[in-house]
């Protein structure tokens, strides 16, 4: 994978139902969206309907500024599912947002043998055969 | 605080491990069979008097049991049970079905349960560890969560990986000391004639093996077998029909882990989950980690041993690195023997390997462990983690006493 914005997305295209649909329509206009409760004040992450804190129905969406840390990773060197073949070996892992919560992702780099804990990565989106963009992390040129 | 009588319920009066590790001209459904027929011949007892059943799927470990499996069990065994229960949190199920049959026991719903399951995971050459968790369960995707998480590519083994590479992290252990628990493992299988693995290995064959994904090296992860066992548990009415002495189930606990809505840290609530469960089960049992004999902890992969003996107390925070390369959990010379059978690493794991800790636990309570006997073994401990996927799991822990 190229730290490359218009890179094309080779791996599973993500299912939406109805409650997930703002968060992969934002992924197409360039937003990563978390949920911020308007009543208890968390923020919470994957997307859902409600606030899974306090219950209330008050989330309203929060787009993440696009920094963030790896919190933890593993670069992949087996996989044997025919979806990711292309992938040959990758780094998938947890990035730590300023906005407070962990994201599961992909995270890219030149070489993965030199992602680490801690390491400073960027937002990027790759684009699907269906034209859905979905939403990486790359490591930042500055964490090198 | 639980009911205290809880720890005078129920005991575990039958257990059979089927000695397969590899049976490719046999069904999931006859494995079980044959682990049920065992478990209630080594009690003494007959299919009569079986009043509840808990069978754990297969399917989500690329099986064949999946739906309503219990039901299903119970129709093809030809039992009609009054009560079934098929909770399902992964390879620490098991654990939870001996749970609600002491529950169920010391209700007066029924007095005879049979616990089952059976699996022919390697010789339908499923690769439980490296796989898409939809490919591995035949599942479709779904929008919440794996939508958000599965795109990623994470199997089995990189959620491990991602676990481990952050406990490392927060606590220093190293790869040396995980490469220690698979050479104990290992050395123990070589006591186990029915072990798959028993050739031996060193730290530096562990070191060396191809790393599947970081820091997880391939002799880090559970072996893929088939197999099978059983176990009946019942109410004290009835042991004066079973053939041996009843091991009691002195104590339990339950705890549930989740990504909380982006907030966990996985590495230190998986710990710290263990120690819920633990907690629990001290407590009803009135024991604490040094009353322990041996211990049998779930070792899906070697980091699953350190994560427990630290939750479980039996070493500090940061030292269950150290405590496992000092060769505590050894048969030879340490202070706590764990899975003297080999454990998955090295014996049996066909993916829901839970069982199989109990029926280890009974033969060396029970002084049956010919070849590896933890000596005077009066108190044994099973602590289990399963999971749904990624950091949604549950452990289970339980004091076992003669």
């Amino acid at each position: 994978m190229q730290n490359n914005e218009t890179m094309v997305w080779t791996g599973p295209v993500p299912t939406t139902v109805i409650e997930t649909q703002p968060f992969w329509n934002a992924c197409n206009e360039g937003k990563f969206l978390v949920q911020r409760c308007r009543d208890c004040g968390k923020v919470q992450y994957h997307y859902r309907a409600f606030c899974c804190h306090c219950w209330s129905d008050a989330v309203e969406d929060l787009p993440i500024a696009g920094t963030g840390k790896v919190w933890t990773y593993s670069v992949v060197k087996i996989n044997r599912s025919p979806q990711f073949a292309e992938w040959g070996v990758y780094a998938t892992g947890v990035i730590e947002v300023p906005e407070g919560v962990k994201i599961i992702s992909r995270i890219a780099a030149d070489d993965v043998e030199r992602v680490h804990i801690g390491a400073d990565v960027k937002l990027a989106f790759a684009k699907a055969e269906n034209g859905q963009h979905i939403p990486y992390f790359v490591i930042s040129e500055e964490a090198k | 605080m639980a009911d205290p009588k809880l720890a005078q319920a129920a005991a575990i009066v039958g257990a059979y491990e089927h000695p397969t590790r590899f049976a490719p001209e046999k069904s999931e459904w006859q494995l079980l069979a044959e682990a049920c027929r065992g478990a209630i011949k080594d009690a003494g007892l007959s299919p009569a008097h079986v009043d509840a059943l808990f069978v754990a799927a297969t399917a989500p470990e690329g099986g064949q049991l999946g739906l309503c499996t219990s039901t299903m069990a119970a129709d093809y065994l030809n039992l009609k049970p009054k009560f079934i229960d098929e909770t399902d949190i992964g390879g620490a199920s098991l654990g939870y079905y001996v749970n609600r049959a002491v529950l169920g026991i010391h209700a007066g719903l029924f007095k005879c349960a049979l616990i089952g399951y059976g699996a022919t995971t390697k010789s339908r050459k499923v690769n439980v560890g490296t796989v898409s968790y939809n490919q591995l369960t035949g599942q479709e995707m779904v929008p919440i969560p794996d939508a958000f998480e599965q795109i990623y590519g994470t199997t089995v083994t990189a959620f491990m990986g991602m676990l481990t590479q952050r406990y490392m992290h927060e606590t220093g252990l190293t790869s040396e000391q995980l490469a220690h628990v698979a050479v104990t493992m290992r050395q123990h299988a070589q006591l186990n004639p029915h072990a798959l693995r028993r050739e031996p290995i060193t730290i530096d064959d562990v070191m060396a093996s191809p790393m599947i994904a970081t820091p997880l090296r391939k002799l880090d992860c559970c072996i893929v077998s088939d197999g099978a066992g059983a176990l009946v548990i019942a109410h004290p009415d009835l042991f004066p029909e079973c053939a041996k002495t009843p091991v009691w189930i002195r104590g339990w606990g339950e705890a549930l882990m989740t990504h909380g809505g982006g907030h966990t840290n996985w590495a230190t609530e998986s710990r710290e989950m263990v120690a819920r469960a633990c907690a629990d089960a001290y407590s009803m049992a009135g024991r604490g980690p040094r009353d322990i004999d041996t211990a049998m902890i779930y070792d899906a992969f070697t980091p699953n041993v350190i994560i427990d003996l630290e939750g479980a107390g039996f070493c500090g925070v940061g030292e269950g690195g150290a405590f496992a390369a000092a060769g505590e959990m050894r048969l030879d010379g340490g202070s706590l023997p764990v899975n003297p059978d080999g454990g998955g690493l090295s014996s049996n794991h066909p993916g829901r390997r839970g069982i199989f800790m109990f029926i280890e636990a009974v033969r060396q309570l029970r002084g049956e462990a010919t070849g590896r006997q933890v000596k005077n073994a009066k108190v044994a401990m099973c602590t289990a983690t399963g999971a749904a996927f990624l950091a949604r799991r549950g452990s289970a822990a339980h004091i076992l006493e003669i």
